[in-house]
């Protein structure tokens, strides 16, 4: 088989935790072919390497943590990493990605990816530079913050801050937390689906990877460049520069006016805070810094310092979006301040923002209508906003404290211990996971994707640049079931496809086409663009034999109770999702090409994105 | 100027800030160091995220480019900041430019453009033959090798700087010929300049030299650069 030679390192690390035993492995350009890199190259090796019946905290279960062929090239958006594993949450096969800088390190010390399987005896770390790989002693990093971590690693290895990237575990993580995430490069996450859980069986503290200083080759290096140019100006360009210049500072606001911001736990839709939270007001009355990744020139990622309020002087980052909110409206908190605090306090802890959030804001509504008492929450008073009992309650999740235990397995699987009433206040999917920060309710798309994702996460997205080539719906009517399982379906593969090139979504915003353009300039693989749609569909269906072979069924693919409730005020109180979703669901399996009683991609379907063998392996 | 390789994140930030449009993009921002003039623009600017440009003081003579480059430095030779010449605006009191005499100042380079110290050479050295009296308080003078050829030092010749300026006085009546000879220079340098004629107004405020100018095919925007009440006319008057 030929070795890869362009856009790609040509090679993978390989660490095995349990032999302490380092190796390179060669990538040939069929996988890239037929699972372009990224997450795609990580469900490779799962599908390969670990069978689906194995727990996820197995020593067998394996951590992908790679580029893609995009990667370290000056395209913005395309330093990120896409982690691969049996997440903790669903144990079915999950990716979940990172922003920052570790995708274009780890190519220039010469890798797309790092693949971690075993489970060490004691806590280690990989360290990876130009001059070679080291597992080294984590021992003194055990219950060490995720930024302490990143701090403690750059300090002993010599490195200042750009110099390299450290992706790390916290506490949550060392703990099994099964929401726990990985964290690095000061607070950017690849948190979905307990990957960090998963790392924290293995006793893998952190990955270390310096900035390396070999070149990626690539077949044309001017059309690189130029695309580079472009996907900034599509940047500058898409939603009137309002991610570019603002990321996602100013959406809370506009979701609240939309009635797709959760307020208390889905139990109203109003937040009347929610212009204290506006960007342009936080950016402006915080000292903030602009801390782009790798080739970005947007002003999407901040460094924040809080100037007043009770967490005046607290320095950390600008809280994403899903982050202010799940600290704000979620759980009846108004002071953006505090807010800033508890979204970097989770981080630090390493925990998943939204289930934290969830799971906070569940304990407080079953407080405040007697379902949880004070003893059973360990004396706390979980009174919406008590920002000292929020404070101790995610640090006895993070460390299983108490009925913190309990809460660390999850919204699904504490609500479901608690249940009777209480089980119908807990917001979560069949499969295990929960939902991102917003309340779906205002989104059917994004429901319907959250449900049915093989990945535990968003698979997804109804907003797509160039969503012509997509088929998508237009107008879209966001509250007709027939357009939104048509727009879940024909769009599946558009962000897969951004995930395996592990692009930021914030920079390519899924262009197809310019990513079809992009892949080939670097690759020369000559791809045609109905092959790489196809790429993007296989992927989603490969997961999917897979994760059916791991305890997904159909019946799994279902909204909690209050997850799919009918909203009782705010602009969508008469759009019940509920009526529509069985109808919904006929529909989305048929487009998606699924049998609907088995949950099976059809012989056809099979056929059609070649992937028989898989298939087969998969019976 | 210079950019750490290994902080720099290649967000395309400082490039348009560059004066002279020396950062090129590579895997990383690059300065271009023959064509960077050291203004200190893309590092004052603030607008580096990870603030990775680098200023490192120089030896002799590219520390030449920051003293000509950057108008926050002062001129050792002179003492004055910026291109680092008072030209006329202090004549009041220094009487430089007296009567029946003409000082010219050309200002080569532009920010955009800027110049090298090659350039300003063979303009020097040709107005030189004129028997020009180069200015003592000027930088360029100060590094002319001999005043009476207008040769600069060797070492500073492929200095680049954003602008630099000639400054010489000479009767008026040679005025037409040394004209005609900057016209002919001109044609082999590579940048802009700008020719300053200053003298001092007749009694009855009109400008001697307009009608040499004019025969020349050169129309001069007349202003009154003179510092007007800053000072006494100590200088002694037509002495």
């Amino acid at each position: 088989m030929a070795t890869i030679q362009y856009g790609s390192t040509g090679k993978v690390l390989r660490v095995d935790l349990t032999k302490g035993k380092i190796w390179d492995e060669a990538l040939d350009e069929a996988t890239i072919r037929r699972f372009l890199g990224g997450t795609g190259l990580g469900v490779k090796y799962l599908i390969e390497e670990v069978d689906p019946r194995t727990n996820w905290n197995d020593p067998q279960n394996i951590l992908f943590i790679g580029s893609g062929p995009l990667g370290g090239l000056r395209i913005p958006g395309c330093a990120s990493i896409s982690v691969v594993t049996k997440g903790a949450q669903t144990n079915g096969a999950t990716s979940t990605q990172a922003n920052g800088n570790m995708g274009a390190y780890l190519k220039w010390c010469g890798y797309d990816a790092i693949i971690v399987s075993g489970a060490s005896p004691t806590w280690k770390y990989i360290y990876v530079s130009d001059n070679g790989v080291e597992l080294k002693d984590a021992s003194k990093l055990v219950g060490k913050d995720t930024w302490e971590t990143e701090d403690l690693i750059k300090k002993e290895l010599g490195f200042q801050e750009r110099g390299m990237s450290v992706f790390s575990i916290g506490p949550a993580g060392e703990n099994l937390v099964k929401f726990a995430g990985i964290f690095g490069d000061r607070g950017h996450s690849a948190s979905h689906n307990g990957v960090g859980a998963v790392m924290g069986s293995k006793k893998l503290k952190a990955f270390a990877v310096a900035r390396g200083t070999k070149k990626v080759p690539v077949i044309d290096a001017e059309k690189i460049s130029e695309i580079g140019r472009q996907t900034t100006e599509l940047a500058k360009a898409f939603g009137g520069g309002n991610v570019f210049n603002w990321g996602t500072s100013r959406v809370l606001p506009t979701a609240e006016a939309a009635g797709w911001l959760h307020v208390k736990n889905y139990t109203t839709n109003i937040f009347p805070k929610k212009d204290l939270f506006m960007g342009d007001r936080v950016r402006a009355l915080f000292k903030s810094q602009n801390y782009p990744c790798y080739a970005c020139a947007s002003h999407h990622y901040e460094l924040m310092e809080v100037t007043e309020g009770p967490y005046k002087g607290f320095a950390g980052k600008e809280p994403e979006y899903e982050q202010w909110a799940s600290v704000s409206s979620q759980i009846g908190q108004e002071d953006p301040g505090t807010a800033v605090y508890l979204a970097n306090l989770i981080d630090r802890l390493g925990m998943e923002t939204n289930e934290a959030g969830w799971i906070v804001g569940w304990c407080m509504e079953c407080y405040e209508k007697g379902f949880l008492t004070k003893k059973e929450l360990d004396g706390l008073e979980m009174t919406w906003g008590n920002v000292a009992a929020v404070e101790q309650i995610l640090k006895n999740i993070a460390y299983r404290k108490g009925y913190g235990n309990t809460l660390a397995e999850g919204v699904k699987f504490a609500a479901e211990k608690k249940g009777g009433e209480a089980l119908n206040c807990a917001i979560f999917t069949g499969k295990g996971n929960s939902p991102r920060g917003h309340d779906h309710r205002g989104r059917w798309v994004e429901m319907l994707d959250t449900v049915v994702s093989d990945t535990g996460t968003l698979q997804t997205q109804m907003l797509v640049s160039n969503s012509e080539i997509w088929n998508m719906p237009k107008p879209m009517d966001p509250f007709n079931w027939e357009q939104v399982a048509q727009a879940e379906a024909n769009s599946t593969g558009s962000m897969t496809i951004s995930d395996c090139m592990v692009q930021c979504w914030f920079t390519s915003f899924n262009d197809t086409k310019l990513q079809l353009e992009a892949i080939n300039a670097a690759t020369g693989l000559n791809m045609t663009l109905d092959e790489l749609k196809k790429a993007g569909r296989r992927i989603v269906n490969v997961m999917r034999l897979y994760n059916l072979k791991a305890g997904l069924t159909p019946d799994k693919e279902k909204p909690s109770p209050r997850y799919w409730s009918k909203p009782v005020d705010g602009p969508n109180k008469d759009k019940p999702i509920q009526p529509h979703w069985e109808n919904m669901m006929n529909l989305y399996y048929k487009l998606m090409g699924w049998d609907r009683k088995t949950g099976r991609p059809l012989p056809e379907t099979i056929k059609e994105l070649g992937i028989e063998d898989i298939a087969e392996k998969f019976k | 100027m210079r950019i750490d390789p290994n902080v720099c994140i290649a967000c395309e930030a400082c490039v348009p800030y560059c004066p002279v449009g020396a950062i090129k993009m590579k895997d990383v921002a690059e300065i271009d160091q023959e064509m960077c003039v050291d203004c200190g623009v893309c590092r004052n600017s603030k607008v580096c995220p990870v603030d990775c440009i680098i200023f490192e003081v120089q030896p002799y003579p590219r520390d030449l480019r920051v003293t000509f480059s950057n108008p926050r430095t002062g001129h050792k030779a002179t003492g004055i900041a910026g291109r680092g010449t008072e030209e006329m605006k202090t004549n009041d009191v220094t009487g430089r430019f007296k009567r029946g005499m003409v000082g010219l100042g050309l200002e080569f380079g532009r920010p955009g453009v800027s110049t090298t110290f090659r350039d300003l050479e063979k303009m020097s050295m040709a107005l030189a033959k004129h028997g020009v009296e180069f200015e003592d308080k000027n930088p360029v003078t100060f590094l002319m090798v001999d005043k009476k050829t207008g040769k600069l030092k060797d070492e500073v010749l492929d200095q680049r700087v954003l602008s630099a300026i000639i400054e010489c006085v000479l009767p008026i009546g040679k005025l037409k010929d040394v004209l005609a000879t900057m016209k002919e220079v001109s044609k082999q340098i590579d940048t802009v300049f700008s020719v300053d004629c200053i003298c001092k107004a007749e009694p009855d405020g009109s400008y001697p030299v307009k009608k040499i100018l004019a025969e020349a095919g050169i129309t001069p925007y007349i202003n009154g650069k003179q510092n007007v009440g800053l000072g006494r006319p100590l200088a002694k008057e037509d002495k």
